[in-house]
């Protein structure tokens, strides 16, 4: 018992490591975009966390595991899919929730069979809903206009060489962390040296979003301004690299992750155009999540149907 | 073709983006104890789409023809004769014609259950036509089967999960489980059923 | 043989340690649907137990003899006749301000699964007076859940009590839709759990019968039992073996194997 706890202590140190130190860099760019406001956010999410966390684990365990470092890490991830003036107690709700009802109750980070930050932000996102999807903040040379929001009214933006670098270093206003696309290539090249299997899930989800977003563009411009909105849009690139490669909800072999990368991507799509959400996204993984076990068993069969699965490879992703 | 494409439209709109189950709780218990048996969910599907198609049709034309059935109360009844006589005559006829008595027991679980029950109100709050509510019928049975088969894969990864706090094994996991799918079926419509 | 368990003994082995909503998850559709708020809840709950206790008495009394198909059947009879005196009340008095979506679930209750399973796996078994104490516990039981949530789901969803503002500056309306009452379910499950101190049998995949009113597995290494606990354990034998056998109706959903393949931990 002892041993095993040293090994998930072990594990979670290796695969939440490398998320804190990707999430640096947003971080980072997010305290240079809006200032004080992103610090508190971030302090805030990430104090609640560690409170939830450290009571409930006392009143569970009986012990606190500060190895795991899955709060911190959703803490930062919640915060940073928020608007930076934000009312402090809605991230301290989504990290409480995201701690008491799917990390504490499932085992830890490393076994909830949802993605923690996924499921925190969408319970806010349907308390809260004018909150949490109003970007009121930012410098003063950012566009005026989320990219979302601008996608669910039905316009677009001209694809100029001006217009495509504001959006790929997040010069629009958005949520406080998700908007430097850069940056967020930057983490998803960081992943390709560590986790390369895990990008497998983010590589389908982005064909599905960018395919959905050519062939039904909710926008009047072309299908290049289509498809760089939609994907710049909101969490939708964040969501790609931080919360579809979760380790504790990623399947293991290879074609179940591509299936789910594409399965959650046409479902955040398909919820986009039905508008309850500005940012659905968040939704859509914990739809993948729940789906996940079945689409095992669903491409397990169709490649028996067809005969391919005669010899199953197994694949782990880096950190297993 | 347009009848069709209508039907199509309500029959996904039911299963999927406003899932009768996850988004109202309508049927819950029967979808928890059927989950740990996909065999059955074949059997269930077409029984539960059978029940709430008829008894669709039957208090769809029933309420239209008669406007003193327009109070919750009467509403009530009717819906209820309606729906314990279709599953009477069901039963009696594979219990005592067909003679397959396996599937006597199944229907008792399939047609009298609150999902089932809950298809006319669906139907007459939304103020759906005719085709809308053999859609909507249809897709019930659907709707279940989707639900039972995510519960039961959850259930089966909870109770491979040996890292479960004792005191949240078993049904709090479960409900937990549960809650987060049926949050994840909000972000279609962003309300819930009633 | 042991003696009779009292009123004490079976309203603990029922209402509590083998609550219906809470480890049988019977009767969850009134519970989620119905219960984002206090008064509604109290009126679910009161709704609930006398459609249960009145078909537990039926049941008892007059249809052992009857098939089971059409046993089912007559529950319905019996709930719609609870309901519509109810309803008929509700509209015409307009005494008490019962919610829209109430409305719909009261009629709802005359077909929900806890009174077919309690009358099914325990009352056409047992005399009227054993049925009537049985099922007046379950009815205890899954009320006082049923309340409990209401209330929760009020104070935290609404920021009122009986529709008495407590003037809360923040509310979490997300409570009185399905899964916030789905979350106060699984806590009071929680809660209640880590009081008990007898080991409960697992529903496993072995299980003959999916529909019995068994719960899923406690793995757990519990504390000294308490001195009284041979008691308690025959009392709760008694009263699970009496749960746990099978008749025709449950029998049918007997599955040789589990068919979930999947390849994940």
């Amino acid at each position: 018992m002892a041993s095993d706890s040293k090994n998930v202590s072990k594990k979670s140190i290796y695969v939440f490591g490398d998320y804190l130190l990707m999430l640096i860099f947003p971080c980072a760019i997010s305290v240079w975009c809006y200032g004080a406001d992103a610090l508190r956010t971030l302090g805030v999410s990430v104090v609640t966390g560690f409170v939830f966390d450290f009571i409930l684990s006392l009143i569970i365990y009986k012990k606190y595991f500060a190895a795991d470092l899955s709060t911190l890490c959703s803490s930062i991830m919640i915060a940073l899919m928020m608007p930076s003036d934000i009312p402090a107690y809605i991230p301290a709700f989504a990290c409480g929730f995201a701690v008491a009802v799917i990390k504490i109750p499932f085992g830890g980070g490393m076994k909830a069979p949802f993605v923690p930050a996924a499921s925190g932000f969408a319970f806010v996102s349907v308390c809260f809903k004018d909150a949490v999807f109003n970007y009121t903040s930012g410098r003063e040379s950012m566009y005026p206009v989320s990219l979302a929001s601008l996608l669910a009214q039905g316009r677009s933006m001209k694809m100029t060489t001006g217009n495509f670098l504001d959006i790929i270093i997040g010069n629009v206003r958005g949520p406080m962390g998700t908007g430097c696309i850069l940056v967020l290539i930057a983490c998803m090249v960081f992943l390709l040296i560590r986790r390369r299997e895990s990008l497998i899930s983010s590589a389908g989800f982005l064909a599905a979003c960018l395919a959905f977003s050519i062939v039904f563009p909710r926008s009047e411009g072309s299908l290049l301004s289509s498809a760089v909105l939609e994907l710049s849009a909101g969490s939708l690139f964040f969501a790609s690299v931080f919360l579809l490669t979760d380790f504790a909800t990623l399947p293991k072999y290879r074609r179940d992750k591509l299936a789910y990368g594409i399965f959650c991507g046409i479902i955040c799509m398909v919820m986009r155009r039905l508008a309850a959400f500005e940012e659905p996204v968040c939704f859509a993984v914990l739809l993948a999540n729940a789906f996940s076990p079945l689409l095992d068993i669903f491409t397990n069969r169709i490649m028996r149907f067809f005969s391919l699965n005669s010899r199953r490879k197994e694949v782990f992703t880096d950190a297993g | 073709m347009k009848i069709l494409t209508q039907l199509l439209i309500t029959a996904l709109y039911t299963i999927f983006v406003q899932n009768i189950v996850m988004t109202s709780g309508l049927g819950m218990s029967e979808v928890m104890r059927i989950s740990p048996r996909p065999r059955t969910f074949a059997k269930f599907a077409v029984m539960i789409s059978g029940f709430s198609v008829v008894t669709s049709v039957l208090c769809y034309f029933i309420t239209s023809k008669s406007s003193s059935i327009d109070s919750y109360a009467a509403k009530a009844v009717v819906y209820g004769a309606v729906l314990g006589s279709v599953y009477l005559i069901a039963a009696f006829f594979t219990n005592l014609i067909v003679k397959d008595k396996e599937n006597v027991a199944v229907l008792g679980i399939a047609a009298l259950n609150t999902l089932v029950f809950a298809v006319p109100y669906i139907n007459d709050s939304a103020a759906y036509s005719l085709i809308d509510c053999l859609a909507s019928g249809f897709g019930a049975g659907f709707a279940f089967v989707l639900a039972a088969a995510l519960i039961g894969s959850g259930a089966r990864l909870i109770e491979k999960n040996k890292h479960i706090p004792a005191v949240f094994k078993g049904t709090p996991a479960m409900f937990f489980y549960v809650a987060m799918i049926s949050l994840g079926f909000i972000g279609f419509t962003g309300t819930q059923l009633f | 043989m042991p003696d009779k368990p009292s009123f004490s003994k079976k309203f603990l082995v029922t209402a509590i340690r083998n609550n219906p909503v809470l480890f049988q998850c019977a009767g969850l559709c009134p519970v989620i649907a119905g219960t984002s708020t206090l008064k509604d809840s109290l009126f679910i709950a009161a709704v609930l137990s006398i459609d249960l206790v009145l078909s537990a008495i039926v049941a008892s009394a007059l249809l052992k003899k009857i098939p089971r198909y059409i046993r089912i059947a007559v529950y319905l009879v019996l709930g719609l006749a609870i309901v519509y005196p109810i309803l008929w009340f509700i509209e015409n008095r307009t005494l008490v301000e019962i919610t829209l979506g109430i409305r719909i679930i009261i009629p709802i209750i005359a077909v929900n699964s806890l009174t077919a399973m309690h009358c099914e796996t325990y009352s056409v078994k047992h005399p009227a007076g054993d049925s009537f104490i049985t099922s007046l516990c379950a009815a205890l039981g899954a009320s006082g859940v049923i309340v409990i949530c209401g209330l929760l789901r009020e104070i935290i969803g609404k920021g009122s009590i009986g529709g008495y503002s407590l003037e809360m500056n923040t509310t979490l309306e997300t409570m009185s839709m399905p899964f916030g009452c789905l979350i106060v379910l699984g806590f009071l499950a929680a809660l209640l759990k880590s009081f008990r101190r007898t080991p409960v049998r697992y529903a496993s995949d072995n299980t003959d019968n999916p529909l019995q009113p068994e719960e899923i597995a406690l793995d757990i290494e519990h504390e000294e039992p308490p001195e009284s606990v041979d008691l308690v354990i025959a009392d709760y034998e008694e009263i699970d073996s009496i749960l746990s056998s099978t008749d025709e109706f449950l029998k049918s959903l007997t599955s040789s194997s589990d068919e979930w393949g999947g390849d994940r931990e």
